[in-house]
């Protein structure tokens, strides 16, 4: 695999051979799931504990990346958690429930300022040395069939869906701006509020059509 | 037109037949609210902040006084130069010569050291004891001789200004780098520029209060013409390892542009040269790197900064800073009035007295006469040293 090396001009005009290294990815892991099918409350829950570490090392400085030492690769996420519920109360009303939770992917900060030949530089953590913060998101929606009737020319369901239920701001991207002489950070989230939608749906047939 | 009328005609405009203005803002509001992105202050869990040393040392032949600035990271919202006094700062050679520093300011130690002490080919290392008994080293550094500056030079080129987006000429300057094999083959240079320039006009007489009466100064030519040098922040290296010969013609130096008014009379260019080992070259490398790159935050990937210091009682401690050593070359060149560039005037402005606008000061008012109309401005107009100038002539002015 390649990695940008330190320093690495991502708009440079040479050919990006110069501006990367070559090393090896390390991941491994173990992925558990427990399916329900039967019953009022079916669903799944699964769980991820996985680590992908990657090693840029070389006989020089300047072949290295970390100064040769392992580091969490940009898709390093050790634990990822799954559920999907649902709960039917009767044939026609249920509820369905989504629960996504991962650690955040890693990134390399600015942890401090200095000064040389008096000008200021940034002090840059080691590569991915951080994270950003965790994912979590929780979703819920409610279905409400159309009647039951067997002979019908088409069937339709109301479905109320919250995305987001917790209204988290899970950080898109971290980015830093330099106001007023000093580095202030800020998160981006695309949804940073729970988002209700409210659909009609209809398909041919009866309740059981497919 | 009152607000409620404004809003209707507004909606009905945007939503044209006949749809209740009510519901529609309702819809827009929830589907604005619905998917707003959010942009939110980040504070990064970082534990304590980092409070590590930098010490930036060097010792230059050629240059009488020597400087170690040693100083500590300072937090992103507040980053300034915070010194470290009251260290031991001392240099020493291979032969035990040991030269002591004296702190001169927050945080630089200085010392002249005699030439004779500072011979190429020898090795010299640094060393801090900090007030809290820390102690660091910096790892023996080959004095490097260096050659004569082979020749300094210009050419008229045009340049498009960052700013205002004008393309105009300016003079860009080039060093040729002329080695035997038997040097190092990387060197830098720092640029010392210095330009003479005058103010508006000389002043006739000031008033000095509301009374309006004449004072003539002792010379009104006192404060027309200044000299001011700035040394460059740039960083200018070059490094011929990958050619046949230790040389290399055309390495560019700084760009001066016809916008402003440094070559409208007399400039001059000191460009002192230095060789380097590798290290101390992709320290400086780094340096460039980081400080000249265009467009902000997010053009490059971040970098560990080389260092050749540590601490003595802790190898693990992250240490900034490099110490280095070199002898250094010098050469100046002057550069006339060019007829052949049209350098623009330094913007002062200039109004020209009357009653009503100047009647109330402020004072002392400088008063320029020019066919009998008397001319003001503000002091930066008439006193050329507001610009950050000197009126003394530098002795290497010719």
């Amino acid at each position: 695999m390649v990695e940008y090396k330190d320093g690495a001009d991502f708009l440079s005009p040479d050919p990006i051979e110069t501006q990367v290294l070559q090393g090896s990815q390390d991941s491994e892991g173990v992925e558990l799931m427990v399916k329900k099918n039967n019953d009022r409350l079916t669903g799944w829950v699964s769980y991820t504990l996985s680590r992908s570490m990657v090693l840029i090392n070389g006989l020089y400085e300047e072949q290295k990346v970390n100064g040769g030492v392992p580091y969490p690769s940009n898709f390093d996420r050790p634990h990822s958690f799954n559920l999907v519920a649902n709960y039917r109360i009767s044939r026609r009303l249920s509820f369905s429930s989504n629960i996504v939770y991962s650690t955040g992917r890693p990134v390399t900060l600015p942890v401090a300022a200095y000064y040389a030949e008096g000008r200021p530089f940034l002090l840059y953590s080691a590569r991915n040395a951080y994270r950003i913060p965790d994912y979590f998101r929780i979703d819920l929606s409610v279905n409400l069939e159309g009647n039951l009737k067997f002979k019908k020319v088409a069937h339709s369901f109301w479905m109320l869906n919250v995305y987001n239920l917790t209204g988290r701001s899970n950080a898109y991207s971290v980015f830093y701006e330099v106001e007023d002489g000093a580095i202030n950070g800020y998160q981006l989230s695309v949804f940073a509020r729970p988002i209700i939608t409210l659909s009609w749906n209809f398909k041919f047939g009866n309740y059981n059509s497919n | 037109m009152n607000i409620q009328h404004t809003y209707k005609y507004t909606v009905t405009k945007l939503f044209p037949g006949g749809v209740r203005p009510k519901m529609h803002l309702w819809v827009v509001l929830i589907i604005a609210l619905a998917v707003n992105s959010c942009i939110e202050p980040y504070f990064a869990d970082i534990g304590d902040e980092p409070e590590l040393i930098s010490i930036e040392g060097s010792i230059i032949k050629g240059l009488s006084r020597q400087e170690i600035v040693i100083s500590r990271t300072t937090s992103l919202g507040n980053p300034v130069f915070e010194p470290v006094k009251g260290c031991l700062v001392s240099v020493m050679d291979e032969l035990n010569n040991e030269f002591v520093f004296d702190e001169t300011y927050n945080g630089i130690y200085t010392l002249e050291i005699d030439q004779s002490s500072l011979v190429e080919g020898r090795n010299y290392k640094m060393v801090v004891v900090t007030p809290g008994g820390a102690h660091y080293e910096s790892e023996y550094e080959i004095l490097e001789s260096s050659v004569p500056v082979d020749s300094v030079y210009y050419d008229i080129e045009p340049s498009l200004d960052p700013v205002n987006g004008i393309e105009a000429d300016g003079l860009q300057f080039y060093v040729d780098l002329l080695a035997p094999d038997t040097v190092s083959r990387y060197f830098r240079w720092k640029i010392t520029e210095t330009y003479e320039y005058t103010s508006a006009g000389p002043i006739h007489y000031y008033y000095m209060d509301l009374s309006f009466e004449p004072v003539v100064p002792d010379d009104i030519w006192g404060l027309y013409r200044c000299w001011k040098t700035d040394e460059l922040e740039d960083i200018f290296l070059t490094s011929t390892l990958n050619l046949a010969t230790n040389e290399k013609k055309q390495i560019p130096l700084n760009y001066v542009s016809t916008l402003n008014d440094r070559l409208k009379i007399r400039y001059s260019l000191l460009v002192h040269q230095y060789a380097l080992d590798e290290e101390a070259y992709n320290y400086f490398m780094q340096n460039k790197i980081a400080t000249e790159g265009s467009g902000g935050l997010y053009t490059r990937q971040p970098q560990q900064p080389i260092t050749n210091i540590y601490n003595v009682d802790d190898a693990s401690e992250r240490v900034l800073g490099y110490f280095w050593t070199s002898e250094m070359t010098s050469r100046r060149i002057f550069v006339s009035k060019l007829p052949e560039l049209d350098v623009k005037d330094y913007f002062y402005p200039l109004e020209i007295f009357n009653m009503e606008d100047h009647g109330a000061g402020p004072f002392p008012m400088a008063i320029m006469e020019e066919d009998g109309v008397r001319i003001t401005g503000s002091p930066i107009c008439f006193d050329c040293t507001r610009r950050g100038g000197t009126t003394e002539r530098p002795d290497f002015w010719e």
